[in-house]
């Protein structure tokens, strides 16, 4: 059994998605941002009248952020359900059949970039490719993030003037 | 083809014919020697005897068959209207409604009370007339080992005399109908069922052979019968169950001993015009129902969506032919924007609903909470016929049942009381609903002693929902509003007829997540007001379109009263907050950036929004308004649903993106 896998570059990193799951691949293009939402998310799109919120892997990773160069794309996800969401990459690489065998379990000690988003790892030759759960990319946050946010309003609440 | 098609409608019209009971009932009680809406109940009482015989549901067959009874005994002078019997009447219209709702969740009719409420009123009957010691009814101690079972008694049998003669005595034809389907016939209950109900529209199906459980189940050879009373003649009767497809043939035959002629023609006349109006608007009904289509609502919404997006392009398109400024397509623009404006408000209608369905169910609701509690209330309904999304309507039943809760605990006087203050002992509590561009308010007032608001001063201070220091600035206007902070309620001890642990908070917050206000008006002694302003429909709302930053918000219009330029000099500061003061009100003022944890734009001017939210006014400072449209609201998504401050988005003319600003969560 083979697994076709889309492959994307992020600082220098090669990742990978679950071919299955991504629905399409676009240049970048406007973002809305979103002033309270949590701080990974980009913002909105309008994609074709749809709109797909959109997270920077960076800020995510917590990597050094610099200037987008020419080949950023964003990565269009489908999610549990028929949710989308957009993963704004570096680079889209290739397209991978890989065989089943070598997509091994992540190792629990892994120290990568990602780190516990991380679903498995690709030995593809001489590199290794970081196979990532992108639900778990999303759904992570509700519990540190959310909660500031329903802390923040609390604080708001509190004020008396308002 | 199957019975579940059926069930729907039979419970959409058993519901209708609840209603009516209950309304006729409550007509009733308002003048017991008026006898007129009797018919009116004894029609729906009948209706819901053949629907339920018909679909097999016999244990609530027979159970209506017992309140036919008793309401014929009432209608012929018999036996006289009174409290008891009313009352006995009223739990007999909750019965019907437990049965439909054990339909409509296991699909078998079975109401726990129900056989107690027969028993009492078999007893009442049997008892013969005018009796006024009946034996109380205990809804308490119901028994649960007699279900409504044996009260089905001898409906299966295919027709007794007495039957005959109650057609009879209402000047009906009985006859004996036999329907032969075709050989080939798949869906022979079906057919069988179809015939019944062609059948019921202009009579009553009174008995059929075999059992209508048999012949809702098909177990029968290619032939039924029906008992059918009707006003018709032979051959009409006989031409409604050929008109189903299927019928092999129709067999029809006058039942001998029906038809009695021997009445004085005087007493006859006028119970026959009655019932023949009846039956005329009846068939008005039928015939309009039958013109129309049920539509999913996830359909709608599609098509809602689909709107929409149309709306969207269209605006788009109307910039580029303004821009480009061609003749010829400017006159095609123009017709197209007429016919999408069209468009939307036909689909946007579609998916509204007269208030009356919820409004219809409140005078009962109080008649039973007045009397739980002593009270007396009637209700007094206005602007019935007002639109609203069902989406809305269906939401706010429940928040505005509990408003009128809370009118007849909190707000009306017990009778001795009201004497005293000089008022009528009968309360009223007015429901009314009004149009106002692209809102619906609603308003649940009563004419009760008002709201205390020593109580609620006192009750805020034990409840710890505001300082001892703030509440003594605070004015009785002021004071008002506590009642709906989360947390609040002035109910002594957990009571029953309001008190469930909701409060008016839930109220307040269920219309302040459709974009709606609330208010609360207080005139103290003289009763209390709630006021609710909801939006029309909650796809499409006008909205004022305002840049901050590099972004284009959008503030739905419901909200905003005014627009105008501010300069720095403009602004006061009062104890550290800036305002602004317009026409001697001090108005607070809040830039948009900053509520949304951006720094504020620096320059030389703004222009400020201002809103009105929770009865206060506040300026919103933005960097310019770039004025008013209506926009498609569109959901931010799941990831996007925790993001405090928006209540969607919407897709401007130029295929940017837009958030729709919630204020009310920003202040």
């Amino acid at each position: 059994m083979e697994k076709k896998i889309v492959g994307f570059r992020l600082k220098g990193e090669e990742f990978a998605f679950n071919i299955m799951k991504v629905v399409e691949i676009i240049r970048l293009k406007q973002i809305t941002p979103v002033p309270t939402a949590p701080s990974f998310i980009e913002g909105v799109i309008n994609l074709r009248g749809k709109i797909i919120p959109i997270i920077d892997l960076r800020k995510r990773f917590k990597l050094h952020e610099d200037a987008r160069g020419k080949n950023v794309r964003i990565i269009i996800i489908e999610m549990h359900g028929s949710q989308l969401a957009g993963v704004i990459v570096d680079e889209v690489t290739q397209v991978l059949s890989v065989p089943e065998e070598q997509i091994l379990p992540a190792p629990p000690s892994i120290v990568s970039v990602g780190g516990k988003y991380i679903e498995a790892v690709v030995q593809l030759d001489d590199k290794i490719v970081v196979f990532l759960d992108i639900e778990k990319i999303f759904s992570e946050e509700e519990n540190s993030e959310i909660q500031g946010i329903s802390m923040m309003e609390a604080g708001i609440e509190e004020s008396p003037d308002c | 083809m199957d019975m579940e098609n059926y069930r729907e409608v039979f419970m959409e019209e058993a519901r209708e014919n609840v209603n009516n009971l209950n309304n006729s009932l409550l007509a009733l009680e308002k003048n017991l020697d008026d006898l007129t809406p009797v018919n009116e109940l004894f029609r729906a009482a009948h209706t819901l005897k053949g629907m339920s015989a018909t679909m097999g549901y016999d244990r609530m067959a027979g159970f209506t068959h017992i309140l036919e009874e008793v309401l014929d005994s009432i209608r012929s002078g018999k036996t006289r209207p009174t409290l008891e019997i009313m009352n006995l009447l009223f739990k007999s219209v909750d019965a019907l409604s437990d049965f439909i709702d054990s339909i409509a969740e296991t699909n078998t009719d079975y109401s726990a009370g129900a056989a107690i409420v027969a028993d009492s009123i078999k007893k009442h009957l049997e008892s013969g007339q005018d009796t006024p010691e009946t034996p109380v009814i205990k809804p308490a101690a119901e028994k649960k080992e007699a279900p409504a079972a044996d009260i089905a008694g001898g409906f299966k049998s295919v027709v007794d005399q007495k039957t005959l003669d109650a057609a009879a005595s209402r000047s009906m034809n009985v006859f004996y109908i036999k329907i032969i389907l075709d050989d080939k016939c798949a869906f022979k209950n079906v057919r069988a069922f179809m015939v019944s109900r062609n059948l019921s529209e202009k009579g009553e199906i009174i008995g059929s052979s075999p059992s209508s459980k048999d012949i809702e189940e098909g177990n029968f050879n290619g032939e039924f019968e029906f008992v059918f009373a009707t006003e018709l003649g032979a051959a009409q009767a006989k031409a409604l169950a050929a008109k189903v497809s299927e019928v092999k043939e129709v067999l029809v035959k006058e039942a001998s001993g029906a038809k009695k002629s021997a009445e004085p023609e005087a007493q006859k006349k006028p119970d026959e015009t009655v019932l023949s109006a009846d039956s005329a608007a009846a068939k008005e009904k039928k015939h309009s129902s039958s013109q129309s289509v049920r539509v999913s609502i996830e359909k709608l919404d599609t098509l809602m969506n689909l709107v929409g997006e149309l709306v969207i392009n269209k605006i788009r398109f109307d910039q580029i032919a303004k821009e480009k400024k061609y003749g010829l397509l400017n006159d095609t623009v123009e017709e197209f924007d007429r016919v999408i404006d069209e468009l939307q408000i036909e689909i946007t209608s579609v998916r509204m609903l007269p208030v009356s369905n919820m409004f219809d169910r409140f005078p009962r609701s109080v008649r039973d909470l007045a009397v739980q509690s002593g009270k007396q209330a009637d209700v007094e309904i206005e602007g019935n016929d007002i639109e609203i999304d069902r989406t809305v309507l269906e939401e706010m039943s429940e928040p505005l049942l509990h408003l009128i809760r809370n009118s007849v605990a909190h707000g009306i006087e017990m009778p001795d009381d009201r004497i005293k203050a000089g008022k009528n002992p009968k309360g009223v509590i007015r429901l009314s609903a009004k149009r106002e561009r692209n809102s619906v308010i609603i308003e649940v007032s009563d004419d009760g002693a008002g709201i205390n608001t020593a109580a609620v001063r006192k009750k805020a201070l034990e409840r710890k929902v505001v300082t001892e220091e703030r509440l003594r600035n605070m004015s009785d206007e002021e004071v008002v509003s506590l009642i709906a902070l989360p947390g609040f309620s002035t109910v002594e001890s957990v009571n029953k007829v309001s008190g469930r642990g909701v409060g008016v908070d839930v109220v307040k917050t269920k219309v302040e997540s459709f974009g709606g206000i609330f208010k609360i008006e207080n005139y103290p002694g003289e009763g209390s007001k709630f006021i609710m302003k909801l939006p029309l429909t909650l796809a499409i709302v006008q909205a004022l379109l305002v840049k901050a930053g590099k972004e284009t918000y959008s503030i739905p219009v419901i909200h905003t009263v005014e627009t105008f330029e501010s300069f720095e000099k403009d602004y006061r500061f009062i104890q550290n907050r800036k305002v602004i003061i317009l026409r001697e009100e001090v108005i607070p003022v809040y830039s948009l950036m900053e509520l949304l944890g951006k720094p504020r734009t620096e320059s030389a001017s703004h222009e400020l929004v201002i809103v009105d939210v929770r009865d206060k006014k506040a300026a919103i400072e933005v960097d310019r308004v770039i004025g008013q449209q209506e926009v498609a609201i569109k959901s931010l998504g799941e990831f996007l649903k925790f993001a405090r401050g928006f209540s969607g988005v919407t897709i401007l003319g130029d295929g940017s993106i837009s958030l729709i600003v919630d204020i009310t969560a920003l202040l």
